[in-house]
């Protein structure tokens, strides 16, 4: 199994190379660049600007530039952003979206997990069905009509939560719920479905059968049993989605006013603020490898076929 | 910049997060008062982040409202944005006006350093050193030599600005500007501190290093989420403030940012959207401000190819365009209808030239437009077609659905098609005369018509995106620069408008009005042309 | 970056011939919430197909004195009218028509590359298999915000509707990673089956094999995916809307009119109408692609 981490990790470094390739390429392609604004600047301040970021320089050249910057640890400063590196915007950002994208991701794990559960036990009755709908009704309100909504009424009209995500400079856990339960609830959908459908398969599996014929308790049966095989379609869809939510959300972020880096990537995004947009990719990417190779682990450890091999 | 791990300031930020996070538990009181009377602090939904809080890099409205509580310039605004007094406690003209010399309070830095008139020639030979890559430099091009130097002819030593003495300034200009003392309250042309930027260069703005010699003193500045500023008690009117705390949030969501509001977390936010005027004037009886706004929302034809290079064209689409129901029913704050390009409420201005057909009614109008397109050889044999281009951002889009509407009802072979595109590919397209009539809206940096007019000069370049060019208007505009008597200046003026105007390189839309919702309890917030809210001037109703 | 895209877990579909089918069909009627979905599917097709010419009020017309007002039977403004005076029954039936097309483009477009991707990578295997899944890996980094924004000003058409469609196959061909991993497990275990060696044995090409005898034995998990991959572009879809990204005015999705129903809470009407509208087209489809999985699931016999 350390064979196995080690190789991907080795891996992880080229397809690291071909997306920031891919993505410097594809940003360089879309039409407007950092500097172009409705004001008018000088020409010679432009030319120089230009000449300051290499933009004036063949897109291949750039691109060879900016990873050998990047094999130093050099993401360079930011082309918006006059006063900050890209390091600092990643750095302020980070801690705000990594925290909302792992609490909402937990949440939804025991939420979601639990009623998954529940339904499977219930399966074809009543608690399945309402559970069931509730699934399919978080996964089609899509957060930018549950965030406002949620604000005016919890924010505005009850008055018992803030409508802001964060407490000035500081992090705070009532100000953080209503972001947090926002971003969760279509997480919370796609859990409990897929624990649901999971739980229903093991149940029926031979190796349960074989655990209830020996007439263990129902209780132990289903934890120690039937849980942790169920669990594995849950895990191999966590990881990635966790390195999804952790790398922020622009919905969110925006409504509930928050730093996080999935709206500073949407703003430099449309401002062509290219170093910053490879900053938060790079984040992104990590993360997303890192998550895959987390998740794939965890499954070989719950996976007993795999445990006993 | 070195590798990250090397960064001592990367390092500090990042376990400054950390710790952060880890406070996440402890938090007993819980909720923000935006206008909290007890600790004298006000939170701020500004519309952005601010691209830079160094007033030579500094380029938007947004960046201005913070700026500008951290810096004092040779003049300044008062509660009204009227231009008062500053650092320059007076000033004299030469007879022909192109010598000012100005006379400084003494006043000093927030570390104890005096700032005095070295550090403001200092300043404008920096913001003009194009090595400085100043995105706003041009504003200042007025002042002798600063174009010269600005593009790199000349040294920066020859700037037209010279400290006689520590507290005597003079500065030399190209042609007389009636209109200096607008110009100098600019954040452009304010003081910075030499001896900070000498010792940290770019980074003398960071909140470790940044003095001021304004009210308020940058503490922390939390990219995308908070600007904190704090009473500088070394400010020569320290005792007259009354707010002690001020945290601005770029609350780039409008909705998000009334809901802010609404719920008593914001004390002032510097927009609302205006179409809910009616329900916040009810949930928030006193908050609403309407007022009208140096800003005027125009569309561009571009002169440069058909079907727009026929001034009869241009006309008929101009007049064919209900900018009365757009002003009343698109916008509900307000607003008025644009029938000329200079918005009212300019100063030293009559603002008396408008277009031709401006009272005839709507239905005359566009009769009279399909008569022009008509003689301008188009029909149902030969149809016109077209694209508007327009920014997809807050309430473009919804203006341009009521300019389809009306210019496809001139007749059935006139066909437009609306293209929305972000604003960074809209003014690309703008630069590079590759549209057909676009969108955009003018804001003025200072209180003076040429703010506004200098756009439809042939010597502007691009951004005369229309691409109009008439050696009349031009000659004008030129003579206007050095006539000395603001009379006479505004009538050379009013003369040149109206030339643009008969041959309509652009179609005015509306003169927008700003919308800011302001607790009632703060007082000496004043409705003004610029929209411009000094904190100074700011106090609590008990 | 935290589009949520469904990775469900999908039942194997067994080589069964024809009556896999009946049988399914059989289930699937037998099953209540599908049929009552069923139904709600062709209806909801059929208003979006019809509806916009059916209606009385054209969608982009502006009635200058009635700019924002709450439904009302008068001039049969009966869900009222938007901020700008449009009909919002009119832009509601646009708004359902562009919402589907442009799931249905992006899918068909998702699902030809995605079946053919992984039937390819599965049938093959070694080192084309394990290039063919990397370069999958690399396309789930990439962020799917630039694809949009370059493809929103390369793509030129003069139909702004053609752009659309155009700009949502485009993301249909991101968007089959998912598909090609599915239809990849399926083919590893199919190509051991007696009728694949039978194939080969009669001298059939690679190619021929693939496209004879794989795919149409992967079609049952492909057609679930379909049906649940529907509404996740339509939530794409008004996302893109919500940064200002999705379908231009003066046309109109659901999601377009829900970003602007949020934007306006002294008008309830303008976010009720397109919120229940998706809702019911968005549980739809997601109960039929739910009954349509477990009627296929072999399993269940």
């Amino acid at each position: 199994m350390l064979a196995q981490a080690a190789r991907r990790f080795l891996l992880a470094i080229p397809t690291l190379l071909i997306i920031v390739a891919s993505v410097f390429v594809l940003m360089h392609a879309a039409p407007g660049g950092p500097f172009t604004k409705e004001r008018q600047m000088p020409p010679e301040i432009e030319r120089r600007l230009l000449e300051k970021y290499h933009l004036d320089q063949p897109v291949g050249q750039q691109l060879l530039t900016y990873i050998g910057d990047l094999v130093q640890g050099d993401l360079g400063p930011s082309m918006t952003y006059k006063d900050k590196d890209v390091l600092d915007i990643i750095v302020e950002g980070a801690p705000t979206s990594a925290i909302l994208g792992l609490s909402a991701m937990l949440l939804a794990l025991f939420i979601g997990g639990g009623l998954g559960v529940m339904a499977a036990l219930r399966q074809n009755r009543a608690q399945d069905y309402v559970v069931m709908a509730l699934a399919i009704v978080g996964v089609c309100l899509p957060p930018l009509v549950v965030g406002p909504l949620a604000q005016l009424v919890f924010g505005v009209e009850l008055h018992w939560l803030p409508t802001g995500g964060l407490r000035r400079d500081e992090f705070d856990a009532l100000h953080l719920l209503l972001p947090i339960v926002t971003l969760s609830l279509p997480l919370i959908a796609v859990i409990s479905r897929l624990m649901r459908a999971s739980m229903i398969e093991t149940l029926r599996s031979n190796a349960i059968r074989t655990a209830r014929a020996k007439g263990l308790p129902e209780a132990q049966v289903i934890w120690r049993h039937a849980l942790p095989i169920a669990m594995l379609p849950v895990v191999s869809y966590a990881g990635p989605a966790l390195a999804g939510v952790m790398a922020g959300s622009f919905v969110i972020e925006t409504v509930f006013q928050l730093p996080g880096i999935g709206k500073q990537f949407v703003i430099a995004a449309t401002q062509r603020d290219y170093t910053v947009v490879m900053g938060v990719v790079l984040v992104y990417s990590v993360l997303i490898i890192f998550f895959n190779l987390a998740s794939d682990l965890t499954y070989r450890l719950l996976d007993p076929r795999t445990r006993a091999a | 910049m070195p590798p990250f791990w090397t960064s001592r300031r990367s390092l500090l930020a990042g376990a400054g997060g950390l710790t952060a996070a880890a406070s996440l538990a402890g938090c007993a009181n819980s909720r923000i008062i935006g206008l909290d009377k007890a600790r004298r602090s006000l939170d701020i939904c500004n519309q952005g982040e601010p691209l830079s809080l160094d007033p030579h890099k500094a380029s938007g409205t947004w960046e201005n409202n913070i700026i500008g509580n951290m810096f004092v310039g040779l003049t300044t605004e008062d509660a009204h944005a009227r231009a008062v007094p500053g650092m320059a406690e007076r000033w004299e003209t030469s007879e022909d006006g192109r010598t000012w010399t100005f006379f400084l309070r003494r006043a000093q830095w927030s570390d104890g350093e005096a700032c005095d008139a070295h550090d403001f020639e200092f300043a404008f030979k920096r913001i003009l050193d194009p090595a400085n890559l100043a995105e706003y430099a041009a504003i200042l091009y007025p002042i002798m030599n600063a174009q010269a130097v600005n593009s790199g002819q000349m040294p920066p030593d020859n700037v037209g600005v010279r400290a006689l003495d520590d507290l005597t300034l003079e500065i030399q200009l190209e042609h007389p500007a009636p209109y200096l003392p607008q110009l100098l309250r600019h954040y452009t042309a304010y003081p910075v501190p030499k001896h900070k930027v000498e010792q940290y260069g770019d980074d003398w703005i960071h909140p470790d290093n940044v003095v001021v010699n304004g009210p308020y003193i940058l503490v922390k500045w939390w990219s995308n989420y908070i600007v904190h500023l704090q009473r500088n008690p070394g400010f020569w009117d320290a005792d007259s403030l009354t707010l002690e705390h001020l945290y601005f949030y770029p609350t780039t969501d409008v909705q998000a940012a009334t809901r802010k509001v609404l719920s008593g977390e914001a004390g002032w936010s510097t927009r609302f959207p205006s179409n809910q005027v009616d329900e916040l004037r009810r949930a928030l009886p006193g908050y609403a401000h309407v007022a009208p706004f140096l800003s005027c929302n125009y569309f561009s034809f571009n002169c440069t190819r058909p079907p727009f290079n026929d001034v009869r064209v241009r006309q008929a689409f101009a007049m064919a365009y209900d900018r009365d129901f757009v002003a009343q029913q698109i916008y509900r704050t307000g607003e008025h209808p644009a029938y000329s390009f200079v918005p009212p409420g300019i100063s030293d201005y009559p603002g008396t030239s408008r277009f031709a057909w401006a009272e005839a009614p709507i239905a005359e109008r566009k009769q009279e437009a399909e008569r022009l397109l008509r003689a301008a050889g188009y029909g149902p044999n030969n149809p016109i077609s077209f694209e508007f281009s327009h920014r997809n951002t807050s309430d473009n889009p919804r203006v341009a659905v009521v300019v389809q509407n009306d210019w496809r009802s001139i007749a059935p072979w006139v066909t437009v098609e609306l293209r929305g595109v972000e604003a960074q590919v809209h003014y690309a397209n703008l630069r590079a005369k590759n549209y057909d009539v676009g969108d955009g809206a003018w804001v003025a940096d200072f209180n003076d018509a040429k703010n506004y007019l200098f756009l439809m000069e042939t010597r502007t370049g691009w951004q005369n995106y229309s691409g109009y060019s008439n050696p009349a208007y031009d000659q004008l505009m030129e003579a206007s620069d050095f006539e000395a008597d603001a009379a006479r200046r505004a009538a050379i003026m009013v003369r040149a408008e109206q030339i643009m105007l008969n041959d309509a390189p652009i179609c005015p839309s509306v003169f927008m009005n700003s919308t800011n919702l302001v607790h009632p309890d703060l007082t000496g917030y004043e409705d003004n042309a610029e929209d411009i809210h000094r904190a100074r001037w700011f106090g609590i109703r008990a | 970056m935290s589009d949520l895209l469904m990775e469900e877990a999908l039942p194997p579909a067994a080589a069964r011939g024809r009556s896999l089918w009946e049988d399914a069909w059989r289930r699937l009627i037998r099953n209540p919430a599908a049929i009552v979905s069923l139904y709600a599917v062709a209806i909801l097709t059929l208003m979006a197909a019809f509806g916009p010419m059916l209606w009385v009020h054209p969608y982009d017309a502006i009635f200058r004195d009635k700019v924002a007002i709450a439904p009302t039977l008068q001039d049969l403004h009966l869900l009222g009218t938007d901020t700008e005076g449009r009909d919002l029954v009119a832009r509601t039936l646009l708004g359902l028509r562009i919402s589907l097309l442009v799931g249905i483009a992006a899918t068909a477009v998702a699902l030809t590359i995605g079946v053919l991707w992984g039937a390819v990578a599965g049938f093959i295997g070694g080192w084309v298999d394990d290039l063919m899944m990397r370069a999958v890996d690399v396309l789930y980094s990439i962020p799917f915000i630039f694809f949009v924004i370059v493809l929103m000003t390369v793509v030129q058409t003069n139909s702004p509707i053609a752009n659309l469609l155009l700009v949502f196959m485009a993301i249909g061909a991101v968007e089959w990673l998912t598909m090609a991993r599915i239809v990849r497990g399926q083919t590893i275990a199919l190509r051991q089956k007696e009728f694949v060696e039978a194939a080969r044995a009669a001298g059939a090409s690679q190619l021929q094999i693939i496209l004879r005898h794989i795919v149409p034995n992967v079609l049952g998990p492909v057609v679930v995916f379909a049906t649940l991959n529907v509404p996740v572009i339509i939530l794409a879809e008004s996302f893109l809307s919500f940064i200002g990204l999705g379908v231009q005015e003066p046309l109109s999705s659901l999601g377009s009119l829900l970003a602007d129903g949020t934007e306006q809470m002294q008008a309830p009407w303008m976010l009720i109408t397109p919120a229940v509208m998706m809702l019911i087209t968005l549980l739809a489809l997601n109960f039929l692609g739910d009954g349509l999985r477990d009627a296929l699931d072999p399993k269940e016999r």
